[in-house]
């Protein structure tokens, strides 16, 4: 479990006691740690991958790992939610490898198809092409915007995840933005117009 | 929290890589481009320029967890190791503590009893040879 941690001492964790609980079995801090953290993950992983089958088989994944690793957390190592968040980007990143062995098409993989019954059609079509213009993004471009973007963590912890310097993650992220901005231009008047 | 000026080019540097959202950007610096966003159109311009990107990024929903999942989860999840004599200690509270268990085990004991002496008094060679028959079975297999 070595994420790296910026310089000045142990990190401060937030979530130490539930993990040590939770190793030791007690159901309520199992349930609790859950409860804290099984949304965020979802929902990250249904972002990089977008789809909610794929995204609840490594939400469930990342929690068997929570399980396997609870007992043995070593304090001031990293917080725990940064380790959390970097084993939901590697199960995430070994899903989209293995999409890409198989050779299947990328747009059939994204949410481009019918939206979800009920929501409003033009909506669904705004996050469809957003989501398609972020699965063309080089991998650590995509993850450092939904890092900061999407699970709004600090840049500190967000570059802890990537194993960067905070400099190198403000890079990524121009960049990232950047191209989302030249791949969604052509349509960017008519998406923002379908928002409002 | 830093008090230095932020340089509009600071923000500018700043607002490409976290957008427009303040919240998002370095906590250490959202003082500093709050006292710039104040004093400077400019400042203000830019926010307003990043600002569309971010609402079409946040146009994508966040797949929500459903219970079975939470529930399938938490299936999984450990559990306090069982402690010698636990399963006991369960068994007597399910048959309603001590007292009640003690009289259960009790009236068990004289309810075996009984039936395997009533069993026994109607278990003869005259009135059962079927079941002496089937005891013997075997006996006879194994001499031939």
């Amino acid at each position: 479990m070595a994420y790296g941690r910026p310089a000045g001492g142990p990190v401060e964790d937030p979530d130490l006691d539930l993990v040590r609980r939770a190793g030791a079995g007690d159901g309520p801090a199992c349930a609790a740690l859950v409860d804290r953290h099984l949304a965020r993950i979802t929902a990250l992983a249904g972002r990089m991958l977008g789809n909610r089958a794929d995204a609840e088989d490594v939400a469930q994944d990342v929690f068997l790992r929570v399980w396997q690793q609870a007992a043995k957390w070593r304090a001031g190592e990293a917080r725990f939610s940064t380790w959390l968040h970097r084993v939901t980007l590697n199960l995430c990143h070994d899903r989209l490898r293995r999409r890409r062995e198989v050779a299947l098409d990328a747009a059939g993989e994204l949410p481009s198809g019918a939206p979800p019954p009920g929501a409003d059609l033009q909506r669904a079509a705004v996050a469809a092409r957003v989501q398609a213009a972020l699965a063309q993004l080089p991998e650590r471009q995509r993850d450092a915007i939904l890092l900061c973007h999407y699970q709004e963590l600090g840049n500190i912890e967000a570059a802890v995840v990537l194993g960067v310097s905070v400099e190198a993650l403000e890079s990524l992220l121009a960049r990232g933005r950047k191209r989302l901005r030249d791949l969604l231009a052509k349509e960017a008047s008519d998406l923002m117009g379908d928002l409002r | 929290m830093t008090t230095e000026k932020m340089t509009l080019e600071r923000l500018r540097a700043v607002i490409e890589s976290y957008g427009a959202s303040p919240p998002r950007w370095p906590a250490a610096e959202r003082e500093a481009a709050a006292t710039l966003l104040a004093e400077s159109a400019a400042a203000r311009a830019l926010v307003t320029e990043a600002a569309p990107l971010d609402a079409l990024l946040d146009a994508v929903p966040a797949i929500a967890p459903t219970s079975a999942m939470r529930a399938a989860i938490l299936a999984l999840a450990p559990r306090a190791a069982q402690r010698s004599g636990e399963g006991w200690r369960g068994l007597i509270e399910a048959l309603g503590g001590w007292r009640l268990a003690g009289a259960v085990l009790a009236a068990s004991l004289v309810l075996g009893i009984v039936s395997g002496g009533w069993l026994l008094t109607g278990l003869t060679t005259e009135s059962s040879p079927d079941l002496l028959q089937l005891a013997q079975l075997d006996d006879s297999v194994t001499e031939y």
